[in-house]
C-alpha cells in the first residue's frame, strides 16, 4: 500500500511551545533532555515523521515549524497554502496565546478554506495551576470552527502521539472524500480545491479585526 | 594593527583593508568598534565622544525602561517588550556568559532601548543572537582567543563590575545600532531588504551553480526557505561563534558589507555544500540546511568560503544585471507574498 503524505504546519504565538512540541513529538526520547529554553524559530523549520493509521495505511507527515513573531507572518501563506492539516498551539497560562489561536483559524479558512483539518492545542498542561484560559471556553470555540481540542504537555510527553494520529486520521478521510480512495496515496499529489473556496461561512475580507 | 591604532588619526580605509583578512583576538573589540563607528578615528576626542554615548544610552534605557511604568507603556511598546523578555532566555541558551542575571538584564535593555529608538523595524526575533556575538567580542577584548568557542562563551561575568558591564552594554548598543542601521529593510514590514537580498542569492545561484538552482527548482525547495533565517541572523544559526566571527571580520571591513558583500557570502555557502544537496529530494534538502554540517568549522573553512565570495563579487559587481531578473523569473516569494490577514 503507498504511503500517504500529508503536510501539516504548527502555528501559534512565540514561545507556547510550538518547537518544542514538535521535537519531542518527532525525536521522541530520543530527544535527551526536554529543554525549556528552545531558540527561536525564525520563519519556519521542517521535520517529517511516519505514523500508520487505523486502516493499516502509512504516512508520511511532512510537519513545518513556523515563527511565532508577527514580522515573520507575511511569509506564513507559503507554509500553510497547500497543508493538509494545521495544529494551532497555544499556552494554557496564556489568554492572549489562545486569542491568536482564533486569528489563525480565520487566517487559515480565509485562505486556504474549509478542508483543512484543524487541531486546537492547549500546550503546557504540566502548568495547570496557573492555567489561564477556561476550559469551556477553549471547548467551546474549537467546536464551534469545526477543530479538534487536544491538551498537550511538550515536557511531560503527554497528548502528543494523540493529537498527530488524531489529525492525521482526518486528514486521511478528508482526503479521501474529496480524491477518492487510491488517490491518497501519490506522492507529492497537491489537492486542487484551494480556489474553491466559496463557502458562505468563510469570513471575508471585510472581517478585518487582525 | 597596534600602529594603526595607535595613530593620532586612525586611517580607516587601511584598517578596513587589514581587518578584510582577520582581526586578531584581543585587537577585535577595538577594530570592530572603530569599524561600527562606537570609537572616533580621530584620538583627540575619542574618549569624549565615547562618553557622551555611553551616558546617552544610559539616559536612553533609563528614560525608556526604568521612568515607565508598565501601565503607562503603549500596547505596542508592552508586545515589544514581551516578546524580548522571552526571548533573551532564549538567545544561546545554556551558554555560561549568557545565563548571567546582569547579562540578560542587559540584553534586554538593550534590545528594548534600540526598539523604542527605532520603531519603522521595532524589535524583530534573532536581532538577540546578533548582540550576542558582539557582546561575545566585547568582553573577550583582553583575553587571547587560541581556546575554544568554549573558552569565549564561558567568560565569568560576574567579574565584571556593573561599570563594567554598563560600558559593554552601552557600546553593544552602539555597535548593534550601527550594524542595523544599514539593514533597516531586513526587519521593516515585509523584509524587502531580506527579500532583495533572497533575490540577488538567486541571481548569483542561477549564474555560478545552474544545476543546483535547477536541483532546487525541481524539488520544490525555495530560496526563502533555505536562505531566510542566514540573512535574518547574518549565518549566526549556522556557524560556531569563531568562524562566525571571523567571517563578521570581513563583512565589517567591507563597505556595508551585510548588503553588498553578503548575497556572494550567502551564494558561496550554498554552493559549497551543492554536491550534497543536489543528490537529495525536497524534504533531506530541508532536513539539511537546518542543520548542516559545520560544527568544525574553523578560520580555514571561513577564509576559503570568504575567498570564493571575494571571487564571485570581483565576477559579476561591475555588472550590476546579474543580480536582476530575467522578466520571465518566477519570484523566489511565489505569487502569495501577500498580507495574509
Amino acid at each position: 500500500m503507498p504511503i500517504a503524505r500529508f503536510k501539516v504546519v504548527l502555528l501559534g504565538e512565540g514561545r507556547v511551545g510550538k518547537t518544542s512540541i514538535l521535537l519531542r513529538y518527532v525525536k521522541g526520547e530520543r530527544v535527551p533532555a526536554y529543554s525549556d529554553r528552545q531558540v527561536s524559530t525564525l520563519q519556519a523549520s521542517y521535520l517529517d515523521k511516519r505514523l500508520s493509521l487505523r486502516a493499516g495505511q502509512s504516512a508520511s507527515l511532512s510537519i513545518w515549524d513556523t515563527a511565532g513573531q508577527e514580522r515573520f507572518h507575511a511569509l506564513g501563506p507559503i507554509y500553510y497554502r497547500d497543508a493538509d492539516g494545521a495544529l494551532l498551539v497555544y499556552d494554557i497560562t496564556d489568554f492572549e496565546s489562545f486569542q491568536k489561536v482564533r486569528k489563525w483559524v480565520r487566517e487559515l479558512r480565509q485562505i486556504v478554506g474549509q478542508e483543512i483539518a484543524i487541531t486546537i492545542a492547549g500546550n503546557k498542561v504540566d502548568l495547570e495551576s496557573s492555567r489561564a484560559v477556561p476550559e469551556a471556553e477553549a471547548l467551546d470555540y474549537a467546536a464551534s470552527v469545526g477543530a479538534t481540542h487536544v491538551y498537550t504537555s511538550a515536557k511531560l510527553n503527554k497528548g502528543l502521539e494523540d493529537a498527530f494520529a488524531e489529525l492525521s486520521e482526518r486528514m486521511a478521510t478528508r482526503r479521501n472524500e474529496t480524491r477518492g480512495p487510491g488517490a491518497a496515496g501519490l506522492p507529492g499529489a497537491k489537492r486542487s480545491s484551494i480556489s474553491i473556496v466559496d463557502d458562505p461561512v468563510a469570513p471575508k475580507k471585510k472581517d478585518s479585526c487582525c | 594593527f597596534a600602529k594603526l591604532l595607535g595613530a593620532d588619526e586612525v586611517d580607516m580605509d587601511a584598517l578596513r583593508s587589514l581587518a578584510w583578512n582577520g582581526v586578531p583576538g584581543p585587537r577585535r573589540s577595538d577594530v570592530w568598534r572603530f569599524l561600527l563607528g562606537v570609537l572616533a578615528p580621530s584620538a583627540g576626542d575619542r574618549a569624549a565622544r565615547l562618553e557622551d554615548a555611553r551616558a546617552a544610552y544610559r539616559a536612553a534605557v533609563v528614560a525608556v525602561l526604568v521612568d515607565v511604568p508598565a501601565s503607562e507603556r503603549s500596547a505596542e511598546d508592552q508586545q515589544t517588550l514581551r516578546q524580548i523578555l522571552v526571548d533573551a532566555p532564549r538567545t544561546c541558551p545554556g551558554v555560561p556568559l549568557f545565563c548571567h542575571d546582569r547579562v540578560q538584564a542587559l540584553i534586554v535593555n538593550v534590545l528594548y532601548a534600540w526598539a523604542v529608538a527605532h520603531p519603522r523595524s521595532g524589535y524583530v526575533q534573532g536581532m538577540n543572537d546578533l548582540l550576542a556575538v558582539l557582546l561575545v567580542v566585547l568582553v573577550n577584548n583582553d583575553v587571547p582567543w587560541d581556546g575554544s568557542d568554549a573558552q569565549l562563551l564561558g567568560r565569568d561575568a560576574s567579574a565584571l563590575s556593573d561599570a563594567e558591564l554598563d560600558d559593554v552594554a552601552a557600546d553593544a548598543y552602539g555597535m548593534l545600532t550601527s550594524l542595523l542601521g544599514g539593514l533597516e529593510d531586513h526587519y521593516t514590514h515585509r523584509q524587502p531588504g531580506l527579500q532583495k537580498t533572497i533575490e540577488d542569492v538567486d541571481g548569483l545561484l542561477r549564474r555560478v551553480d545552474a544545476d543546483l538552482h535547477k536541483h532546487l527548482d525541481d524539488v520544490g525547495v525555495l530560496l526563502l526557505q533555505v536562505t531566510f533565517r542566514w540573512i535574518n541572523c547574518l549565518l549566526t544559526r549556522e556557524l560556531p561563534m569563531k568562524a562566525l566571527i571571523r567571517l563578521w571580520d570581513t563583512c565589517l571591513a567591507e563597505p556595508d558589507g551585510f548588503s553588498s558583500f553578503f548575497p556572494y557570502v550567502c551564494a558561496a555557502f550554498l554552493c559549497h555544500f551543492s554536491e550534497t544537496i543536489r543528490n537529495m529530494e525536497s524534504e533531506d534538502v530541508h532536513l539539511f540546511l537546518q542543520t548542516l554540517p559545520t560544527a568544525d568549522w574553523g578560520n580555514d573553512e571561513i577564509e576559503t568560503l570568504l575567498s570564493e565570495a571575494y571571487i564571485l563579487s570581483t565576477l559579476f559587481q561591475n555588472a550590476p544585471s546579474h543580480l536582476q531578473h530575467e522578466p520571465d523569473d518566477i519570484s523566489p516569494f511565489g505569487p502569495t507574498w501577500e498580507e495574509a490577514g
